[in-house]
This record gives structure tokens, sequence and C-alpha cells, in this order.
């Protein structure tokens, strides 16, 4: 069975605001990263996937399954909501064996699997801890270990990341990696470091509209060129920032070290500009410049 | 899966402080209500009196001309529709179809009826039922009048009867011993009286455990997780109802075993063989859709409304039940709770049982039908069809203002 | 100040009181098609006051803490500069206001009914009982943060008073006027402000 989600002209309405607007992509295994702005129709998109939300048109089929299908589709899926918790009264084992039931896994496939899988997400000495007690960062590694437990080929994680410390930030996104070697996990975040960091291909939604797919190396490339820094002082900031969008600045004294977007001709207006190297983030402020509807 | 998740429901409903508030008040209410055994005993000759010489039909009617003179005259009818009292005015056009009534039964115009019944001098006896008139013709005629007062009068059958389902004399009070002995085997007497305490109870106590369990998921934010798996919206459903009905269960039927085996007990001591399935028959019969139907009323509201709405409808549909009984023995109707508040009356149970069964059936089908219902709006939040998210969302924003 | 403490009370009845007053409301004007509020005795009067108007006290009193029963939204207000206290005070006073008002309304139409009964002794008893169940909801919803409970809590008392509670509850047995004694109320009242305080204490307490 081939591994691939296909999206054709999907979109989805809630009365009268579109949330999403014919969207068509193609996911193949390994991670996929869905990027945008708050309210982008990010979790719409992730919830359709899921079969929470029935898409208002178009196509989609999961592995080859169409998504009407709920209950083989949701066999084959994981999924961990943005505000995944568990009843609070149960421990990380329990919570997990509850789910595992739900996933139609029987007793010894939930006995095998669920020791292994918390120590996986390195929860091994919180089998008694109780949902309620955990931290934010915890509660995020059970919903992964749930999410996984009756072994899915696609996994929807829904901005994951959001309230973790850059420590288990780090740790959160290399075990989606390590997970994503034998399957699709579709991440979907606000944060660029997040992406730059586990995915090769990516998708940045828009106001309900898909304005890139492709791999993170060509969305660098097409900002090439585009990216500047320069040393200026501090009473220039607001005549700079009137005309160009700055992706990163560090002030000392009177000076300031800024990043921006700009074209050579206004560039070399400034002195001492000089042409950068663009990073994610560069490429990721520059493409919703030139493609994202006004904010 | 389904006896897994069971299993796994009723071990939560363990751990649930509104269960063991359950439990405490129905071992509290049966050790107040049942805690003393009432024996079923010989009628003793000198307890009654001898037989009447007016029959309680031709009681019952004189009962009712009497108190239609004061009330047709004065306009002014008291009725008890729902346990209250409730003064009742008619209207022109009613008040003289009344008057017709008391034409066509006593032969007296309407104006003619008021002057007897304002004047002193006279008595109720000068107003006689028309002989031509039969028992059963002026009992239409009653149920006409207590319909034109909205229901719950004086005028009911059972209402001018009184308590004439009770023996009233040795003869009858004997026979009716022998009936308890003899087809409840002692044991059936018990399993009634079980059932009238133990259904004032379940039909409003279940219902608050049917809220606990449906605002859970939304609570501890679990919904959307639980949403995504594979088990079906009636597997889920349906192993919360069954695990909630179970341990609803449990408690009844170890209180109703201890009534049970004093009832046993006794039928020995009467050298009658007990029978020891009565009472979980009843259990199952009686009390069963009782417990159901509040459970449905409570799963349905609350995966609909999610919030405590179920327990105002229950309360008031409970509410009601309770206090528009019209009698506390043999008491049926649409009732959810049919009272039997009386050890023993065979045959007073004989004749409420048509009425009993289709009830019970009635409030089955009722809760069945609650329950399919139940799975069909979780199945329709599970494909996001009610925009209850977003909703919520907006609503948590005010909330934290207040 | 007071233009401040007037918001949180709009706020509070917009958004969280409305539906449980629209259902008070519901009920208060059903009521008169079941029950008779016209000619009454004595006893019949109390008796619709003890076991009809008393529900009114779950009704309105127990959704005071509902606000917070999600935990961020009881994180957030915890962390504000007004007291928790002083905030759930205040809507405990706006249901208090609310029963008030109904109680009032409810008895005047008792009242222009030409009711038998004394306006100061259905007011006070009423309102203890009212307040007693609801005090005891209010209670159960501090000390459990549970909602069902809460709700369950007062419906148990009432239906102990109603299953010939006198002989166990005693001196705050709820239906005594129609029995003919006021004395209990007293003793109800009593019981239903050390609740509401307790539940109001406790509640502001444990989040500090």
């Amino acid at each position: 069975m081939d591994t691939e989600i296909r999206l054709e002209h999907v979109s989805k309405s809630y009365g009268k605001k579109q949330a999403l607007k014919d969207v068509s992509l193609q996911i193949h295994q390994g991670m996929f990263g869905l990027l945008g702005r708050n309210g982008a129709g990010k979790t719409t998109l992730m919830k359709v996937l899921a079969t929470l939300l029935n898409a208002s048109g178009g196509e989609i089929s999961v592995c080859g399954i169409p998504i009407s299908q709920r209950k083989k589709i949701r066999e084959i899926t994981g999924y961990l909501p943005q505000d995944f918790s568990m009843y609070g009264n149960m421990n990380a084992y329990e919570a997990m064996d509850y789910l595992g039931v739900l996933s139609g896994l029987d007793r010894e496939e939930r006995k095998e699997r669920i020791p292994k899988l918390l120590e996986q997400v390195n929860l091994q000495n919180n089998h008694s801890t109780k949902v309620k007690a955990m931290s934010g960062g915890m509660r995020r590694r059970l919903g992964i270990a749930q999410a996984i437990l009756h072994e899915p080929k696609v996994l929807i994680v829904d901005e994951p990341t959001a309230g973790l410390d850059p420590e288990e930030r780090v740790r959160f996104r290399n075990l989606l990696c390590e997970i994503a070697r034998d399957r699709i996990v579709i991440l979907s975040t606000h944060i660029v470091g997040d992406i730059e960091a586990t995915c090769e291909k990516i998708a940045v939604l828009d106001e309900g509209s898909l304005i890139y797919q492709g791999t993170v190396s060509e969305l660098l490339k097409e900002a090439e060129g585009k990216i500047y820094t320069a040393e200026i002082s501090k009473v220039e900031l607001d005549e700079l920032k009137k005309n160009h969008v700055v992706t990163g600045m560090l002030t000392s004294g009177t000076k300031a070290i800024v990043r921006f977007i700009g074209n050579p001709e206004e560039a070399l207006r400034i002195t001492g500009a000089t042409l950068s190297e663009p990073n994610m983030e560069d490429a990721y402020l520059y493409l919703m410049k030139e493609q994202g509807g006004g904010r | 899966m389904f006896f897994t998740l069971f299993l796994k429901e009723c071990k939560e409903i363990l751990r649930s402080i509104t269960y063991y508030m359950f439990l405490l008040c129905t071992v509290l209410f049966y050790m107040t209500q049942l805690g003393s055994f009432e024996p079923v005993s010989e009628p003793v000759k000198e307890a009654f009196g001898e037989r009447e010489e007016v029959s309680r039909e031709e009681q019952a009617m004189k009962s009712a001309i009497g108190r239609l003179m004061v009330e047709f005259s004065a306009n002014q009818y008291s009725t008890y529709p729902f346990g209250f009292i409730k003064e009742v005015k008619l209207g022109g056009e009613d008040q003289e179809k009344v008057g017709q009534i008391v034409e066509k039964l006593t032969g007296y115009s309407p104006e003619e009826f008021i002057l007897i019944a304002t004047d002193m001098e006279k008595s109720n006896d000068d107003v006689q039922v028309l002989r031509s008139i039969s028992y059963e013709e002026f009992m239409e005629e009653m149920k006409n009048l207590d319909e034109l007062l909205g229901g719950g009068s004086y005028y009911e059958e059972d209402s001018l009867l009184g308590n004439t389902d009770f023996p009233d004399n040795y003869e009858e009070a004997r026979k009716e011993y022998e009936r308890v002995l003899e087809k409840d085997q002692v044991t059936g007497a018990y399993g009634r009286i079980f059932c009238d305490y133990m259904g004032i109870l379940m039909g409003i106590l279940p219902v608050f455990l049917a809220v606990t369990r449906g605002v859970r998921d939304k609570r501890a934010k679990a919904s959307q997780v639980i949403f995504a798996k594979k088990a079906s919206s009636f597997t889920i459903q349906a192993s919360r109802y069954a695990a909630n009905l179970t341990m609803i269960f449990l408690p009844l039927l170890i209180l109703s075993t201890m009534l049970n085996s004093q009832a046993m007990y006794l039928a020995n001591v009467l050298s009658v063989k007990g029978n020891l399935w009565y009472m979980y028959l009843y259990l199952l019969c009686w009390l069963m859709p009782t417990v159901m139907t509040s459970l449905s009323v409570g799963f349905f509201i609350t995966e609909l409304t999610e919030g405590p709405l179920a327990i105002l409808i229950q309360g008031g549909f409970w509410f009601y039940t309770i206090l528009a009984a019209k009698k506390l023995t043999g008491y049926v109707g649409t009732s959810l709770v049919p009272r039997f508040n009386s050890v023993g009356y065979y045959s007073i149970y004989e004749k409420m049982k048509p009425a009993l069964i289709s009830n019970r059936l009635g409030y089955l089908f009722i809760s069945i039908l609650l329950f399919a219902l139940t799975v069909l709006v979780y199945e329709k939040k599970r494909r996001g069809g009610l925009l209850y998210d977003r909703a919520l969302l907006s609503n948590t924003k005010n909330q934290s203002k207040t | 100040m007071i233009e401040h403490y007037y918001q949180i009370q709009k706020i509070n009845l917009k958004h969280n009181m409305l539906p449980h007053m629209a259902a008070g409301a519901v009920c208060l004007f059903v009521s008169p098609l079941m029950i008779g509020m016209r000619n009454l005795d004595f006893y019949q009067t109390a008796k619709v006051i003890e076991m009809f108007f008393s529900l009114f006290g779950i009704l309105l009193f127990v959704p005071v803490f509902m606000p917070e029963v999600n935990e961020s939204v009881r994180d957030l207000i915890a962390s504000k500069r007004e007291p928790t206290g002083s905030l759930l005070f205040m809507r405990f006073l706006t249901s208090l206001f609310l029963t008030v008002a109904i109680l009032s309304g409810f008895l005047l139409a008792l009242c222009f009914g030409n009711c038998e009964f004394s306006f100061y002794q259905g007011f006070y008893g009423g309102m203890a009982n009212c307040l007693f169940l609801g005090g005891m909801g209010m209670l159960f919803f501090s000390l459990f943060n549970h909602m069902a409970l809460a709700y369950m809590m007062p419906v148990l008392y009432y239906l102990i008073c109603y299953g010939g509670g006198k002989k166990y509850l005693g001196k705050f047995y709820l239906f005594s006027m129609m029995w003919g004694s006021f004395e209990e109320k007293h003793f109800i009242m009593a019981g239903a402000v050390i609740m509401v305080l307790l539940a109001i204490a406790y509640r502001s307490w444990k989040r500090n």
C-alpha cells in the first residue's frame, strides 16, 4: 500500500467564513511541516485529516483510503490535538491503557507496547504519575505516546511545541523525527524554528490558501539575494522599519545590527548594507511579504 | 473492545465522588424507609366494623353530588393537579357545561340546584342522583367534569371512591391475605414495596451520575483525542451507559437481597414456600425502566448541551411525577415512578398490572430512544457537525472576565 | 469603583447567570399553571413556599462558582488584582438579589391571590430555605469543584425532607412551616449563612 496523503481542491467553510480554500497537496513519508500564522487554517486542515471535521469540498485519500471511510482512517492515523489532556485522576499507564482500548488493541498488545512507548517518550519513571500532576511537557509526551500506540501509518500533531521550554522543545522535535522514520508525520506550527530543524518538506497556509509547498532548501533559495544586514544608528531604525520588513535585530549602545528584506536598489541606499545568506525565518517572512495577505 | 471498555468505565465510576454520595444516599434511604421490616400478618377480625349498608358506589355518587353543590354554586373548585392545591374558576361556557352535567344526573336545572345548595334549610340529601343513571354513566360524567377542571379534581373516580382499593371488611382482608401467601408467595409483596421506595430515588439520582460522565470528557479536554480513536460511537457510549446502569444496580441488588432474605424467612414462618426470584423480577421489570430513563435523559441532554440542564429537566419531571401521584398504593398513569406504598394487597397489584406493563414498556422505549439519540449526537460531534468548539471558545473568553 | 463592581455584575449576569436565570423564569411563569396561588390557607401557602419555592435556591445559587470549573479560567481569575473572595461574594450577591426579587414577586402574587400568610414569615422562611439548599450546593461545589455533585447534595437533602425527614433532621427540617412551626427557620438561616461563608472562604483560600 502506498504511504501517501493526497488532497485535491479541499475547502472547508464555517458558515460564511472560509477556513480552507482549494487546498491541493501531496504528503509523503517523513516529516511534513505545515506552517502559517495563527488562524491560517492549520488546525482545521489537521482536523479534517484526522476525520474530526468534514471538508466542505474536494477529495482526500490517506494511504489510498478515501477520507469518508472514517473507521479505516482512524485505524491508521494517530492524532495529537493542540491542547491534549486526559482524565486528571488517571495515571500515565491507565490513560494509555484506556486510549489503547479505544483504538481496539487487545490486552496483550497493550501490555507489551505501553511500557515501551512510555520509555521512548521518557516517561518510564512516571507510570503512576497522575495526568493532573503532569507538566505541560510531560503531558505532550504522553500525548505522542498515545497517538502512536496503535502503530499508525500517519501521525498528525497539532502545534506540538507550543508552551514547551527550549530543552523540551528540542527533545520533542527529535522524538518526532525518530517516529517519522517509518511513517508520515504531519506537524503544524507557527514557530519557524521547529520546521527548520526537522522537516524537509513543508507547506505554508495563509488565510486558508496554500501559498507554498516544496522543500525547505527551495524556499531558502527563493529568498536568496533579498536579505541584507546593516549596522545603523538607532535613530535610523524607525525609518528603516517603515520601508522594509525587519527579520532580525541586535542592539548595542546607540547602534543596531539589523537584518531586513529588500531589493538591491533600495538596500544599497542604506549605508553599510551587505547581502547575507537567508535563514529559514528570513525565507518565511519573505514569502509572507510577497504572497501572504496583508496584516 | 466493548467489555474491556465497560470494565474500565466501572472502575472509573468507583473512583468518582458522585458515586459514593449516590451509594450513601441509597443506603440511608433504604435504612430509614425500609429498615424496619414490616411483616404481612393475618387480619384481625376486631379491626373491622360491620359490613356497611350502603354500597361504596352509592356513597361515592352521593359525596360527589354533595361536593358539587358547594363548589358549583360558588364556581370555585379545588383541584390537586400536581400535589399542590389549585383553585379553579370556570368560564361561563364551561360552567354551563357543568350545569348540564348536574341536570343530567339529578334532574334539577342548574338554577334549582344552586337554590337548594344555598338554602340553609335544605341538606345534601334533598338532591338525589336519578334512578335511571347507572354508576358507569355517572362516572363517565364525572370524568368529563374532571377534564373541564383540568384534572386532579375531587371528582376523579379514584378520589371519589376514597381508599376503596383496600379491603374494608374482615372477609375481604382475609382473602387478600391469602392471595399474598398464594400468589406473591410472600416475597413478591416485598418486591413491590422495594420498587416503590427505591423508585423515588431512582427517578432522580442516576441523572447526576450521567451528567458527571457527560461533562467529564470536555472538562478533562479529552474529547478530541477520544473522538479520533477507532472505537465506534456506539461502543463508547454504550460502555459508559452499561457501566453506569450496572453500578447503579449493584447496591440495589445487595439491598433487595437483604429484604428478600427477610421475606424468605417470613415465608418460612408462615409455612409458605417463598419465591426467591420474584424480588429480582420486580427489580428488573419495575425499577429498571425508571433507572434507564433518568440515565438516558442525563446522557442525552448532557451530550447535547454539555451543561447541567439535564438535572433541571429530570428534576422537574421527577418533581411532577412524585407530587402528581393521586394515591400511594396502586398508582400508575404516565408516572415515571409507579407507586405501591403497601406490603401485600395482591389484588390492587393485579388491577394495575396492565397499566403498569404498558407504562414500563413505554419508559423502556423512551430510554432506548434517548440513548440512540445520544449516540447520534456524539457521532455528529465526532465529525465536527455541531460547532461546539467555536461557541465554547468565545464563551471561555467571556467567562474569564466574570 | 462602583462602576467597576457594576461591570463585574453585568458580565456575571450576562455570561454566567443568564441560562440559569432563564430556567428560573420559565419555572416561575409555569408555576401558576400547576400550583394554585389563590385563596390558600396558611398551611397551603407554607407548602407552596417550602416545597416549591425552596428549589429556586438550588437553581440560583449553585451556578455562583460555575465559571471556574475550568482550571485555567480559575488560575487566570486568581491572578487578577480583584481578590477572588470579593469577586465570588459579588457573584453571590447577584444571586441573592435575584432570589430576593423573585421571592418578593412570588409572595406578592400570593398576597394578591388573597392567600393567608404573614409576609415576613413567608419571606424569611422562603429565603432561609433557598439559601440553605443553595448554600449547600455552593459548599459542595467549593469543596470538590464538581458541578453534578453540587446539584445533587441539595436535591438529596430535599428528598430526605420529603421522605419524612422530620425525625432525622430536627431543627434543620425544611418543611416546618407547613406543620405550623416557625422556629426552625432561624436554625436553617444560620446554617445557610455558615455554609455560604465557608464555601466562599474555602474557595478563595484554596487558590492563594
